[in-house]
């Protein structure tokens, strides 16, 4: 309950910073300030907010890029992506243990433990086919895999683990 | 046992053969069920499909979403349209993801949805310049925006709809066909465990098939390690090439050599022929051989051996296996066997020697004696004194049939026996035989009775002499065991292969031989007891002799008796028929019968039978020179002519043999007839005689008798049975007891005169008719028959039943034989007419 009631705020939080955003917009061109992309959120053991770090576009891309091509079973043909792996993310975000949840516009949640955060593994994927994703298709972040290099990553659970509008990442400690 | 186990091993190869093609036929199933399954199991592992439901349902969430957003916007106010863009990306997105992915495209085209998916992205797009203009118009426009998105609302229920019963249906074909091939798998599976339990069920009883084969294996091995080292016998085990792989303790023992010492050696060093050739060990080209070979000692000495060799191939591999025994003990019993068999047979030999030199030797004092008892006949007067003669000239007789029978039986065993086949007529000498019994037979009261079948017999080739020996001795032995009784020799033949079988029986009414001693009495020196009372004399060799000669003829000889009650021997021979002339032909035309006085020359060593023979000589009225041995006998006769010489053959100095050479080598007595006195009397030995130069024989004891006929030109009765038999004696000397002596000479003259007359008509016969001469022959018969002319009489017999029988008889063929006959008898009886009026004078 208490974690909906977060995510409720949140949602507002993130509506009216678009709302700013969009007004920033109209407004003669002030320094571009970059739209946050990602929001993170740490939790301590009484699911009592600790911390809270708020990542744009930017700061994911300035991480170590990493790509591959893979297919999809919500794709038809080879594609490319690239992003971030998740095990440098998480470096870059200080986590070394606790439970990891990534949630997405939809309100769809899944967990990702620490161990399956391998380079190779999950890719926090910014773009796709060499272009930045839109919202309007599974964009902005996509949380993808290698699937075709290894017969483990085509299982139903790496699938669901496979979160596309990815908006906001839980960390519990 | 062999075939038993090719047939356990054959059932044991059709059950694995089975079990192998439930295997391979289970294998085959199973592979491509494998195949199929593990595909399955991938596409399920890679799960492209199950989270399609969820995924498309997601469709309908995110609508109502959108719907509830634009709800919200429509209550709230502008502030709630990030709100809106939120759900809108969300559903857009979601849109496009069902329309990419081929995943939920073919199964939403599978629902016939694809229009609708299709109509939906045209509605979406609709939307797009409203969504992505300024606020302010979508703010304006919502309630078109509202109603847009609500016509969206039914092909979004009909995607969710129509694609999940589609999902459902095929995740439901998908999972009866997964149990299908799950339960095919199970099958499969379970026809595999069944072939693998049988397999091990198999294998398992193999198992304990080659376990206890492995262990029986091993217990003979055992048994075998236990039988080799506790062998008495030395065994070594070695290769082709002769290398020692094993020795065991009684090898160790025999050589002196340690086990590991000699495992490698050759066992060439070891074991070596006892000859002089060349190592022969292991000898390849036999499997098996035995042999007596020397074996080489660790001291140096040698040790004699029986080496068996055995081989066997093992993988081609060939092993030579050798037992060797010590038979140094053998030997040693076998030589001392060897030596007391060489003492024993030395002994036999030097008995039989000594048997026969004693029977010699016995024989010389016998000649002495009865020829001294000869020599006194005449001189005694008294009753008592001749009744004394009597005796003691019986007694003599015994013994001397005695010393003869075991000289006999010593001959037959040294030499064996050696048969003078010739022509001989049977019936003579059968005639003869029962005269000469006759005398013996009345002594113990006994009759002696003749019968022939036919009643006559006819002519024989066969050794005259030892057939006279086998019925004589059958006589004396059956005269022996009967008192006041009868003997029955009866004489058959008739016609077989090659001849006429002859059976000659000699039945008795004596003591009988009990049923449990008649398989001995054949044997030598058997007398079996039949009763002490008869004090039976005889040496028991008798029968022993009939036996053998029975047997060199080819014949057989058995009895029947029954105790008490009687005996029957009788003797069964083939012998070939000979024809009659070639018998009569046979008879000596010699005449020099008159005795005149002569000059003899007597060499003889012994004095006792130089004094016998020149009383019987002198008394004879010949001239008598004496000499002591063949040395001055042959002096003696080179310078002077004698008439005739007897030669004693063994003497000192030099025996009679040499001193014949010598005298027929020159000198005046070179062409004389040189007489041999002598104990042997064999017949081989009379032909030795005619050999080295002598005319005649005589055998010892020398009776008055024999010496005469001797000196009348005919040689001794021992010499030929068949001529003594012209004139039978014992016949005479009956009837010459019967008739006083002057009547018997005018009964003898009577004869000769008839003879003369019958012989002289038959040569004139042209006047006779053949009534006359059968007249005439049967009482010329009838007189030789009173005299003993048993010859002559046979021939008149014969004569007279042909001329009976047939009409027109050709005499010719008889002429000439009565004649030679006559001539002979008349001759025996002159001489028989001298000794009469001989003993008359003396």
């Amino acid at each position: 309950m208490l974690r909906f009631v977060l995510l409720w705020l949140m949602a507002v939080t993130v509506s009216f910073s678009g709302i700013t955003a969009a007004t920033v917009e109209t407004e003669p061109k002030p320094a571009p300030t970059q739209p946050p992309v990602l929001n993170v959120v740490f939790l301590d053991q009484n699911e009592a907010q600790t911390a809270d770090r708020v990542l744009t576009m930017a700061d994911i891309q300035a991480l170590p890029a990493a790509e591959f091509t893979t297919t999809t079973i919500w794709t038809e043909g080879e594609q490319q992506f690239r992003g971030v792996w998740l095990s440098d993310l998480m470096t870059y975000l200080e986590v070394s243990d606790g439970t990891i949840f990534f949630s997405a516009l939809n309100e769809y949640m899944i967990e990702i433990t620490l161990a399956e955060m391998v380079p190779g593994g999950p890719m926090l994927a910014y773009e796709w086919n060499g272009i930045p994703m839109s919202p309007r298709d599974k964009g902005p972040l996509w949380i993808v895999f290698p699937y075709d290099s290894d017969q483990k990553f085509q299982s139903e659970s790496v699938y669901a683990q496979s979160i596309w509008q990815l908006d906001r990442i839980e960390v519990s400690r | 046992m062999l075939t038993q186990k090719l047939g356990r091993m054959r059932v044991r190869s059709v059950q694995t053969a089975i079990l192998a093609v439930f295997g391979v036929l289970s294998l085959s199933l199973l592979i491509p069920l494998w195949v199929i399954v593990t595909d399955r199991l991938n596409e399920m592992q890679s799960a492209r499909r199950d989270n399609v439901i969820w995924t498309i349902t997601q469709l309908e969430v995110e609508y109502l979403e959108l719907e509830k957003a634009i709800l919200v916007l429509e209550l709230n106010g502008p502030e709630m349209l990030p709100e809106l863009h939120r759900r809108f990306n969300v559903f857009y997105s979601r849109v496009g993801t069902l329309r990419q992915s081929p995943l939920y495209r073919t199964a939403i085209t599978e629902a016939g949805e694809a229009a609708n998916l299709e109509l939906l992205q045209v509605r979406l797009e609709r939307l797009l310049p409203l969504m992505d203009g300024h606020d302010a118009e979508l703010m304006s426009q919502l309630g078109v925006f509202r109603a847009q998105v609500a016509a969206m609302r039914t092909p979004i229920q009909r995607i969710v709809k129509n694609g999940n019963f589609v999902l459902v249906t095929r995740i439901e074909e998908a999972r009866k066909e997964t149990a299908v091939l799950v339960r095919r798998l199970g099958v499969a599976s379970l026809v595999l465990f069944g072939s693998l339990f049988g397999a091990a069920v198999l294998y398992a009883r193999l198992f304990a098939v080659y376990k206890r084969r492995a262990k029986e294996n091993l217990q003979t091995s055992l048994r075998l390690s236990t039988v080799i080292s506790t062998s008495p016998d030395a065994i070594i085990v070695a290769d082709s090439a002769g290398g020692i792989l094993d020795f065991n303790d009684a090898a160790e023992r025999l050589f002196g050599v340690e086990h590991s010492h000699a495992i490698g050696q050759r066992i060439a060093e070891l074991v070596r022929p006892d000859t002089d050739e060349a190592d022969v060990l292991p000898e390849r080209e036999k499997n098996f051989f035995r042999r007596r070979m020397a074996g080489q000692r660790q001291d140096g000495s040698t040790v004699p051996l029986e080496v068996s060799q055995g081989s066997t191939a093992f993988e081609r591999r060939r092993v030579y296996v050798y037992f060797l025994r010590d038979i140094t003990e053998r030997l040693q019993s076998e030589a001392a066997l060897q030596a007391s068999l060489d003492k024993a047979r030395a002994g036999e030999r030097a008995k039989a020697h000594f048997l026969a030199v004693m029977s010699h030797e016995m024989r010389t004092p016998l000649n002495g004696i009865l020829g001294v008892v000869d020599l006194m006949r005449d001189s005694v007067t008294t009753e008592k004194d001749r009744h004394y003669l009597a005796l003691l000239e019986k007694s003599g007789q015994v013994l001397l049939e005695h010393v003869n029978e075991v000289l006999d039986i010593t001959a037959i065993e040294a030499q064996g026996i050696t048969l003078n086949v010739a022509p001989f007529h049977l019936d003579p000498l059968l005639e003869e035989l029962i005269s000469t019994f006759t005398p013996v037979a009345k002594a113990r009261g006994n009759r002696l009775e003749l019968s022939c079948s036919p009643e006559v017999l006819g002519y024989f080739q066969g050794d005259l002499m030892r057939l006279r020996q086998i019925i004589a001795n059958l006589l004396s032995n059956a005269i022996k065991f009967t008192e006041n009784g009868r003997i029955d020799l009866v004489v058959s033949a008739c016609p077989v292969n090659g001849g006429q079988e002859i059976e000659i029986q000699v039945a008795d009414t004596g003591v009988g031989i009990p049923e449990e001693n008649q398989a001995y009495v054949f044997d030598d020196f058997v007398r079996v007891g039949r009763g002490r009372a008869s004090q039976v004399e005889g040496t028991g060799l008798g029968l022993g002799i009939v036996r053998r000669i029975v047997t060199a003829m080819g014949g057989q000889v058995g009895l029947d008796s029954i105790k008490g009650e009687g005996s029957l021997f009788w003797v069964r021979l083939v012998l070939p028929e000979a024809q009659v002339q070639a018998v009569e032909t046979v008879i000596e035309t010699d005449q020099n019968k008159d005795l005149r006085p002569m000059e003899i020359l007597m060499v003889e060593d012994n004095p006792t039978n130089r004094f016998v023979l020149r009383e019987m000589l002198e008394q004879d009225g010949h001239f008598v020179t004496e000499a002591e041995n063949g040395k001055i006998g042959a002096e003696l006769a080179q310078d002077r002519h004698f008439d005739t010489i007897l030669m004693d053959i063994n003497m000192p100095v030099m025996g009679g043999v040499e001193a014949t050479r010598l005298i027929r080598a020159g000198g005046a007595s070179k062409g004389v007839r040189i007489i041999a006195l002598t104990a042997h009397v064999l017949d081989q030995d009379t032909q030795f005689y005619r050999e080295v130069g002598m005319n005649g024989v005589v055998s010892k004891p020398i009776s008055r008798r024999n010496i005469r006929r001797v000196l009348g030109g005919k040689t001794a009765r021992t010499e030929d049975g068949r001529r003594s038999r012209t004139l039978d004696r014992v016949v005479l000397s009956q009837l010459c007891k019967t008739l006083p002596s002057d009547r018997m000479a005018h009964t003898i003259s009577g004869v000769l005169t008839e003879g003369d007359d019958y012989i002289a008509a038959l040569e004139g016969r042209s006047a006779l008719t053949q009534e006359e001469v059968l007249d005439m022959t049967h009482t010329f018969a009838g007189s030789c028959a009173i005299m003993g002319a048993t010859r002559l009489r046979n021939t008149l017999a014969r004569l007279e039943e042909t001329l009976r029988r047939q009409q027109d008889v050709d005499l010719n063929p008889w002429i000439a034989p009565l004649q030679t006959l006559w001539r002979e008898t008349r001759a025996e009886l002159e001489d028989f007419t001298a000794e009469i009026r001989g003993n008359r004078k003396g």
